[in-house]
């Protein structure tokens, strides 16, 4: 689907102002305290927040359920297979066999599911808001080397091409009779051989042609590269920035010295 | 004054294979381009025409390697020792396939690349793509996804890449190959608008005998790494026994003068349809008044 | 004349996404033998219409019938052996290690015996010249031989229809010229030729009937030399005819005839003009 090679939804709301290099922190920090916690009610916080977050900066609801559909299945199973296989302590509510349910090991399991959804959503916040130049920018501001990020940035600007020449070369070798979903799985991986190979010698064409146009647009002048929308880092940004890094120590020191949100329940 | 001097230049490929013979290209060809004029190539596949063209911008021998011999000398720089990235702001190029020359995610984010490439200050960069897309009539455009636009409209943004760099000279290898009739015609549009109204220097690589013979100042002709002839369109148009040894179409017009020539013993030379109209409407008309 | 359609469409519509179709309702019936040429801008749906002949496409809505059997329920790997189809970008079909490689895997796919197989392969090369590149990697080969061996890789097939998408785009005009001249003596054959191209010279030159496409939709179909005459018709879909056929219909005054397509047309016919005045 399109949504997937351009995640970016235009706008111009306070999350589409924000600095990108804020965005990625704040996924940084948001993600380690994630990670750090087991408690049901965080996860729950984290994932209504990152909604509210995600609506207030004007992303569309097809967006936010585009992500739900990638990730309720894997919430679901991974919190079915937890409750299944860790068996919970204290009173059982249901026990056979192996299978022992407990108020804690669903607590437990339903944390686990839910902060793959919170995680997801917080990484979509800045992927959401944040167009593709803008992203990498940001990353190469941080101190991503730039060819880095060109190169990452161009990657993504051929997939989608990429991915039409892929359907484009296997019409042409099934318009020669190839059949590709005949016999067992080894027969099916060599079918794919004649589409591989001219797909490897397009793609070689193609970056060939690429670092010639590249050289013709002065691509690597010996001098330091400026930018038609340069970042700018505004008040509002730092302020943000030094919210978050404050929230986040503090919510660190509680975690590591309080235990805060250690447990499921 | 020659803003561009190709002399005696010769140049082969790297070899394929280690042990392989370099892949000789270009034998030893001379031109030289006047500034302001437009300068059309036309040859058939596999002549050089390409080599030729990078060669102007420095990329051969710089990014192919390989052995060359001779000078190309662009304003006055010698191609073979000046950087690449320097030469880019005094020779722009456009390339065949659009697909692989423009890499960014949105049209003004290409346009500004090479201007970002040069450290310039970004209120110079803004009202450089601001200008290079009036030229070529995509302003509204901006914020578009290059893959996403039509063939013709692709090779005008490779247009306007390259004229915010500032160039003085335009090199387009076969830019309007695979599009269709509207692009072409909205390739040829924008480069029109460049030698007419901007007197931009323009080489162009061409297998469209009818807009050459309407656009172009002179024509040369490129046949197994040598430039053979630099003439006038018509001169070469009507030159029926050149074509046919190096394989080269004209437009239909000329070759209806050179059939007609040949019945009538007439000297029509047109290579254009109203030139083409004129003269056969005189001709018959004139027939009938007199009679 | 009773001459039966090897192509029949009714209805057919396709989307590629819901919204607006990429073929809006072609109905339209290819007569055996025919030499056809589709014109169109892109997106004007040329390569959509021919993808559903040799079922790459199947009809959103509406049916396509290829000698009589709808191709909705029949695999592309065996209509493959009715219709051949050349794409645009030989880059994009060609793989093998060996040009012989190349020609003989479409015969191969079509489960033929080894000796059948070899005996295509050396025709198509013979047919193509191409014997000299026979052990080389068509991968190294220059555009024009790269576009030859893309064909006769399809030749080899041995399709009674063939599609040829922009053959001679890339080509100089030599080489375009000695191609067609190949697809010329295929239609004499006996072949089905569809020729689909932003040239209309070419079109004018080779094709014996002519689809203009617009939108979807099918704007004129009929003998090449009907088509070239409706100047206005064509200029709704931005298509400027052959030079010498606007010479003609500029000097319709002087009595030209309108349905000139070739410079020994317009030559014959002007010929006789200033003769009768002699």
């Amino acid at each position: 689907m399109s949504l997937l090679y351009d995640l970016y939804q235009p706008g111009d709301s306070w999350l589409h102002r924000l600095d990108p290099r804020v965005k990625f922190i704040f996924v940084l920090c948001a993600s380690l305290l994630l990670l750090l916690m087991r408690s049901l009610w965080v996860m729950l916080i984290a994932l209504v927040g990152a909604q509210l977050i995600l609506l207030s900066g004007g992303i569309s609801w097809r967006r936010i359920g585009w992500v739900w559909r990638m990730t309720l299945p894997t919430m679901v199973l991974i919190a079915v297979l937890w409750v299944i296989f860790y068996p919970g302590e204290g009173q059982a509510l249901l026990s056979w066999r192996f299978l022992r349910i407990t108020p804690y090991n669903i607590a437990e399991g339903l944390a686990v599911a839910l902060r793959i959804g919170a995680l997801a959503f917080i990484l979509f916040i800045w992927l959401f808001s944040t167009s593709q130049s803008a992203l990498i920018r940001g990353l190469v501001a941080l101190g991503l080397p730039y060819t880095w990020g060109l190169t990452l940035a161009m990657a993504l600007r051929y997939l989608p091409t990429m991915a039409g020449i892929f359907q484009l070369i296997s019409d042409a070798q099934r318009a020669r009779a190839l059949e590709l979903d005949q016999g067992n799985p080894l027969r099916r991986a060599r079918a794919h051989l004649p589409i591989v190979v001219a797909m490897l010698i397009t793609a070689l064409r193609t970056a060939q042609n690429l670092s010639l146009a590249l050289a013709s647009r002065a691509f690597g002048a010996q001098r330091k590269r400026t930018h038609l929308h340069p970042l700018h880092f505004r008040p509002l940004d730092g302020l943000l920035l030094a919210g978050i890094l404050l929230a986040t120590a503090a919510l660190l020191w509680a975690r590591l010295a309080l235990g805060l949100g250690q447990e499921p329940l | 004054m020659a803003v561009i001097r190709i002399e005696d230049f010769f140049y082969a490929y790297p070899p394929l294979l280690p042990e392989g013979q370099p892949i000789e290209v270009l034998h030893g060809v001379n031109l030289s381009v006047e500034r302001g004029e437009f300068l059309a190539i036309m040859g058939p596949t596999g002549v050089g025409k390409t080599t030729l063209c990078l060669s102007m911008n420095g990329l051969v021998p710089q990014a192919t390697g390989g052995v060359a011999r001779g000078h190309v000398v662009v304003l006055g720089h010698d191609t073979r020792t000046t950087p690449v990235a320097e030469l880019a702001t005094r020779v722009g190029i456009v390339y065949q396939d659009p697909e692989s020359q423009l890499f960014c995610p949105t049209v003004e984010e290409e346009v500004a690349f090479g201007p970002e490439n040069l450290g310039l200050d970004p209120a110079e960069i803004a009202e450089r793509v601001s200008w290079a897309l009036q030229v070529v009539g995509m302003e509204a455009y901006r914020q578009r996804s290059p893959s996403h636009l039509s063939g013709g409209q692709k090779q005008r943004l490779a247009i306007a890449a390259s004229l915010a760099m500032l160039p003085k000279v335009l090199i387009l290898d076969e830019p309007t190959a695979g599009l269709d009739p509207v692009g072409q015609a909205e390739v040829f549009g924008v480069i029109e608008r460049l030698c007419r109204e901007r007197r931009m220097t323009i080489v162009m690589v061409s297998q469209d005998a009818e807009r050459i013979a309407r656009f172009a100042d002179r024509l040369a002709i490129m046949w197994q790494g040598r430039i053979v002839r630099v003439d006038a369109p018509p001169r070469i148009f009507t030159d029926q026994a050149f074509l046919e040894e190096v394989g080269l179409a004209a437009p239909q017009v000329s070759e209806l003068a050179v059939a007609l020539n040949r019945r009538w013993g007439t000297g029509y030379r047109f290579t254009l349809l109203e030139e083409a109209e004129e003269a056969l409407r005189r001709d018959l008309r004139g027939g009938q008044i007199s009679s | 004349m009773n001459i039966q359609p090897c192509i029949r469409t009714e209805g057919l519509i396709y989307r590629y996404e819901p919204g607006y179709p990429a073929l809006n309702g072609i109905d339209l019936e290819i007569p055996e033998h025919a030499y056809l040429g589709i014109i169109g801008q892109n997106g004007s749906g040329k390569t959509t219409l021919v993808k559903h002949f040799n079922g790459l496409l199947k009809p959103t809505a509406g049916e396509v019938w290829v000698y009589g059997r709808a191709t909705s329920s029949r695999p592309v790997s065996e209509l493959a052996r009715t219709v051949g189809y050349v794409f645009q970008n030989p880059d994009h079909q060609i793989f093998g290690a060996t040009t012989r490689e190349e020609i003989s895997f479409g015969p191969r796919n079509l489960g033929l015996s080894e000796a059948e197989v070899e005996e295509r392969t050396e025709e198509a090369l013979a047919a193509f010249d191409l014997e000299a590149y026979a052990e080389l990697p068509p991968a190294v080969l220059g555009f024009g031989l790269r576009r030859k061996v893309s064909v006769a890789a399809v030749y080899a097939m041995r399709p009674p229809i063939l599609i040829l998408d922009e053959p001679t785009s890339g080509l100089d005009w030599r080489s375009a010229r000695e191609l067609m001249a190949l697809v010329d003596r295929l239609h004499a054959q006996g072949h089905t030729i569809i020729l689909i191209s932003h040239d209309m010279r070419l079109i004018a030159q080779h094709t014996q009937q002519t689809l203009v496409l617009q939108e979807g939709r099918v704007l004129l179909y009929g003998s090449t030399r009907e088509v070239f005459q409706q100047h206005e018709v064509l200029q709704q879909a931005q298509i400027t005819p052959p030079q010498i056929n606007q010479l003609a219909s500029r000097l319709a005054d002087c009595g030209l005839p309108q349905d000139v397509l070739t410079v020994a047309e317009f030559c014959q016919a002007y010929n006789r003009l200033k003769e009768a005045r002699e």
